[in-house]
């Protein structure tokens, strides 16, 4: 049996777990982007979501892609479940680390990662919507971690209730409020940073004058 | 349907998802006769519409196609490794560790019942090291001149331990009898000597024996010149000025069997007061009760007193 487009998950493993190639290659190309995304937009860092990639698709090969209990969930929630360990594991590795944030490589990467979609037909409304992503994207970077992954599950990766549940390994009730409380957090966030940049806009006349 | 429940619901309403039909209508009804609840629903909204921009400004991003290539060259050093028995021992790449991760988890499980066992011995070491504390009280020995005369001896109980200088059994001349030395009884024929007192000591009153007598048996003798004590080999001349006159080794193992097993131990020469020959059966003189009297102790490895003999 050869691998296809048809196969579930669970059959693209079984087949590289007996030794095809192209199962493997399927699969991981059916799964990377998500989990890729899952990490970059968890850590900020693309250095860190391609470590990640790679140790999650390396628990599939070899003996460690029998870990996999189809009766606990999905492969995919396995998958995320896994990427989200390791993203844990390197944000509490570099937690004592500071970031020297490098202006000109945040513009680059801020570019690069919103603008490969964005049609160029209205520039200044695309530099809006630029901006605003990567407030967003920002915003949700300044989340808790266990909020920031509900987020990112939820909103960004569109997976239901359930889903994220098993990827996480919590409840649903865990999972709904959890929303809740990181989707008010990101609000204020949202404002905060739209009034930080208000009061450094220059032009923006001053509430009161105090001279 | 209240603010309360309408902030419950809210959500979920704003992100689309299913939710119960009458729910849904008295969310919408709440919304339409609620101003504030009307502007947090659009909020809500606002920022479900901002998060979906989000979400499809990435949409296409993914792994870089290096990440793929070396997976598969994972991928087929796995089925390789795992067909071929032997393994590379080169330094350790991406495919390696692949390979090892299975031998990886089996090792860590030793690894992990290596050191509970490694913490049970130390615990045991420690368990007993505070039991050989508890019931072998340690008194420092005191070290005799180098004229054989020890130093700071007192008469009174307890014990005081006297290590007598006395060269190792290996030394068949004189020259190392020289150099003050703990007398270490390690030798087999020491043993079988030792052996040998403990059993003619069980059940019998102690004599008066020449060192020579005793240790014939066990083909070296201790001899002591002018306070210094010498050991010459087997089949050595004794060259003392004048023997000390020792007892048998009486047993100090209560219901021990009279072939006790001594694999080695040291032997310490001690100063008793007279009375502690009446608490070992032996006859005391009460006139010279307050005196004091040689003794040699023999210990185990274990720091037990195993026997004692009385030196005149």
């Amino acid at each position: 049996m050869r691998a296809s487009l048809e196969n579930s998950d669970e059959e693209l493993l079984r087949l590289a777990g007996a030794g095809d190639a192209d199962a493997f290659t399927a699969l991981y190309r059916r799964r990377q982007a998500g989990i890729y995304r899952f990490a970059l937009q968890m850590c900020g860092s693309e250095g860190i979501a391609e470590d990640v990639t790679q140790e999650v698709f390396l628990t599939l090969v070899g003996r460690e892609s029998q870990m996999f209990d189809p009766s606990r969930g999905t492969l995919a929630a396995y998958l995320y479940g896994v990427a989200r360990n390791q993203v844990l594991r390197r944000l509490e590795k570099e937690r004592h680390f500071v970031a020297i944030i490098d202006e000109t490589t945040e513009d680059e990467s801020a570019t690069t990662a919103s603008g490969q979609l964005i049609a160029a037909h209205d520039p200044l409304a695309e530099l809006a919507r630029n901006e605003l992503i990567e407030a967003v994207r920002l915003a949700v970077l300044a989340l808790p971690t266990h909020y920031r992954e509900v987020v990112v599950l939820c909103e960004l990766h569109e997976m239901s209730y359930a889903e994220a549940a098993t990827a996480l390994g919590c409840a649903v009730g865990t999972v709904r409020s959890r929303l809740h409380r990181a989707r008010a957090l990101l609000v204020e966030k949202l404002r905060e940073a739209s009034h930080e940049d208000a009061a450094t806009t220059p032009d923006v006349a001053p509430l009161r004058c105090f001279a | 349907m209240n603010c309360q429940q309408f902030t419950i619901l809210i959500v979920e309403a704003a992100r689309g998802q299913m939710l119960d039909a009458a729910a849904r209508d008295g969310a919408m009804r709440h919304a339409e006769s609620c101003e504030v609840c009307t502007a947090r629903l659009a909020q809500e909204q606002n920022l479900t519409a901002v998060l979906r921009t989000v979400a499809l400004s990435v949409k296409e991003t993914g792994a870089p196609a290096r990440i793929e290539a070396k997976l598969l060259a994972a991928f087929q050093e796995s089925l390789s490794s795992s067909n071929a028995a032997t393994t590379n021992a080169s330094p350790m790449s991406l495919p390696e560790r692949v390979a090892t991760r299975a031998q990886g988890s089996n090792l860590r499980s030793r690894r992990l019942a290596m050191f509970a066992t490694a913490i049970a011995a130390s615990l045991v070491l420690v368990v007993l090291a505070a039991l050989y504390r508890e019931f072998i009280p340690t008194t420092p020995p005191q070290e005799t001149t180098t004229n054989g005369k020890p130093s700071g001896i007192k008469d009174s109980p307890p014990v005081n331990a006297i290590v007598v200088p006395t060269p190792t059994l290996a030394t068949s001349g004189t020259a190392a009898a020289q150099q003050p030395k703990r007398e270490t009884v390690n030798t087999k024929q020491r043993v079988e000597s030792e052996r040998a007192f403990l059993k003619l000591a069980r059940g019998t009153r102690p004599r008066m024996l020449t060192s020579r007598q005793v240790i014939d048996g066990g083909s070296a003798i201790i001899e002591a010149s002018g306070g210094e004590a010498t050991l010459n080999g087997a089949g050595g001349e004794a060259k003392s000025n004048e023997a000390e006159r020792v007892t048998e080794f009486i047993s100090l193992v209560a219901g021990a069997p009279a072939a006790t097993p001594l694999e080695g131990g040291q032997l310490v020469r001690v100063q008793l007061p007279r009375a502690a020959l009446a608490s070992l059966g032996l006859p005391l003189n009460v006139e010279r009760e307050n005196e004091s009297v040689k003794a040699d102790v023999l210990l185990g490895n274990d720091g037990l007193a195993r026997a004692i003999r009385f030196v005149r």
